[in-house]
């Protein structure tokens, strides 16, 4: 028979709190050496909460001499291809869903299939062709390059037609019927009702591009072109063994996504659970 | 004929007869307009031309050349670059490497995500908190995951520092052979565990609560509930589980490459690491495109036989 309540209760909160403590151990560990000084990182027992906090660690990763690391280039090149991936792929997903949703044409099914069925082949398969290409279309070390390759994302094309099929037609009908054109009806009827999942098919696609090391990686050589990830790389190979700098650089890097996540912990939600789980 | 979904089209202010509207609505999706559907996925679609299927299609070409970045002109080879893979002996030790990896790292993520969600959709006070708590590890930038756990796995970190307090010896978890690769899987699945908790947590919620109300009146314990339930009703999210979290796995490249870059001894080298080394370190475009070709084949093989598995023990 099933438990008393309270000692059910009691047993959950136990557990889950001892979960929760091993799931955030290395988080921890991580903002509590970037507060450490040098050398002191190893101390037994470990000083989780540091005596004598050094928050100087942070203005020194951030901007460093030493591995003249430039990291508000690296935030703003990483705003600007995050920026623009996301809200070109939201629109063109958003079309294309529809597109695919609501009218029948020739061959509708065999494009969605092919777009779809790209969600299971990874980067790392095509790296190499992929790289060839942006290189022969000279876009190796530009902004085209971060950009254009990653708007080409099926998640969101998806989940898109999936809400466009759920989604009525009746308003679409009626919009048309008083004449109003094909385009005109997808900007002021389709998309405004739609709000729920392009935010969804955002905020998705938004942490997938800017949280992206390997694209990134194979096509930029020059420091100016650096977006956050490869930037954190770069200073983690410079600074090997200064262990507070490199956490103080990975807890700056960590606070942008982790700020996302709670203004819009709902829709990162219904992502993962339609499943673009990728990284 | 085709009506809107709904069946019946409310009409506009002004009305009409319905067999008008049903024609208007019929040729606004019908045959003569569909190609309107074709222009708003064209965008897109060729954007997945040039930078999806090319590849694919360029990939499979130059696996059988002997293709570099440097040289334009390639020999076709045939299947001679297949037949080096499979007497390469690090080509073939990755894979072992991937299968090892794989296998240790998705057992734990179906098995303990469903853990983890069962508790999480509890209905209890505070479990906001737990939910939001818990999901953190996934939040992480990826390039910060490996960065963070090469300090952890250092050998006075705080997975040692861990063991010796409880009287275990410590290990040299990235440069011992046999531990380099169980370290692997503890960061992959640190990292994944609460993103595959949400997936279950979504299924866990799609299952009808006059279910569980009907069972409860029949007097069935809470174990019966879950095996008799929750598990046949999760079914098909437990399928989602295993293949995405399989291909994640299998496709893996960051953590593999920034805690080792393959090493000690190429006992780390997974696929995705040997086959950026042949492509970007050695410059055998055509050898990489090849290993690139079989890690497919072999994603889409584990895929289809998952898929038959659960289907056939229905």
């Amino acid at each position: 028979m099933t438990m008393r309540l309270p000692l059910r209760q009691g047993f959950l909160y136990v557990a889950l709190t001892i979960v929760t403590f091993f799931l955030l151990l290395p988080v921890f560990w991580m903002v509590s050496t970037s507060l450490k000084t040098l050398g002191t990182e190893f101390d037994l027992p470990i000083q989780w909460i540091p005596s004598d906090p050094r928050w100087e660690n942070y203005a020194e990763a951030w901007n460093n001499p030493l591995t003249k690391s430039d990291f508000a280039r690296y935030t703003l090149n990483s705003v600007i291809v995050t920026g623009l991936v996301t809200t070109i792929n939201v629109l063109l997903a958003t079309m294309a869903g529809y597109g695919l949703a609501k009218y029948r044409f020739a061959g509708g099914n065999i494009v969605f299939v092919a777009i779809v069925v790209t969600l299971i082949l990874p980067l790392e398969v095509i790296m190499v062709p992929l790289f060839l290409t942006v290189r022969d279309l000279g876009w190796l070390n530009t902004y085209q390059g971060l950009i254009v390759p990653v708007i080409a994302d099926a998640f969101g094309v998806f989940l898109m037609r999936q809400w466009f099929r759920s989604l009525p037609t009746s308003l679409i009908d009626a919009a048309r019927i008083d004449g109003a054109g094909h385009i005109r009806v997808f900007f002021t009827i389709a998309i405004p009702l739609s709000w729920p999942a392009i935010l969804t098919v955002a905020i998705f696609t938004f942490r997938e591009t800017w949280d992206d090391y390997i694209w990134p990686f194979l096509i930029i050589q020059s420091d100016s072109m650096r977006t956050i990830p490869l930037g954190v790389r770069t200073f983690q190979q410079a600074e090997l063994s200064n262990f507070p700098h490199i956490m103080a650089l990975s807890t700056m890097a960590t606070i942008p996504l982790v700020i996302l996540y709670f203004l819009f912990q709902r829709y990162f939600v219904r992502g993962i659970a339609g499943t673009g789980i990728k990284d | 004929m085709r009506l809107g979904r709904q069946g019946m089209i409310v009409a506009p202010a002004r009305t009409r007869s319905r067999r008008r509207v049903a024609r208007l609505v019929h040729s606004w999706r019908g045959p003569g307009q569909g190609y309107w559907g074709f222009l708003f996925v064209l965008p897109i679609l060729i954007l997945f031309v040039v930078f999806k299927f090319q590849p694919i299609a360029r990939a499979a070409y130059l696996s059988l050349t002997d293709a570099n970045p440097f040289n334009p002109v390639h020999a076709f080879v045939g299947a001679a670059n297949y037949a080096q893979l499979l007497s390469d002996s690090r080509f073939i030790n990755s894979i072992g490497v991937t299968a090892r990896y794989v296998t240790g790292a998705v057992i734990p993520i179906v098995v303990l995500s469903l853990a983890l969600a069962l508790m999480l959709n509890e209905a209890i006070r505070g479990m906001r908190i737990y939910r939001v708590l818990t999901f953190l590890p996934s939040i992480i930038p990826i390039i910060v995951v490996p960065i963070l756990w090469q300090f952890l796995y250092h050998r006075y970190g705080l997975v040692n520092t861990g063991l010796e307090a409880i009287g275990l010896n410590g290990v040299n978890w990235l440069f011992d052979k046999a531990a380099v690769i169980p370290a692997f899987i503890i960061a992959t699945d640190w990292r994944i565990i609460p993103l595959f908790a949400i997936v279950y947590l979504a299924g866990l919620q799609s299952i009808p609560e006059d279910l569980y109300d009907a069972s409860k009146v029949d007097g069935a314990s809470m174990v019966q509930r879950f095996r008799w339930i929750t598990l046949p009703m999760l079914r098909p999210t437990m399928l989602v589980v295993l293949v995405i979290s399989t291909l994640f796995c299998a496709r893996s490249f960051v953590i593999a490459f920034v805690l080792t870059g393959g090493g000690p001894d190429n006992a780390s080298q997974t696929l995705s690491v040997f086959i950026y080394q042949a492509g970007f370190q050695f410059f055998r475009v055509g050898y990489a495109s090849a290993a690139s070709m079989l890690l497919l084949v072999g994603m889409v093989s584990v895929t289809l036989l998952f898929l038959r598995i659960f289907r056939s023990d229905d």
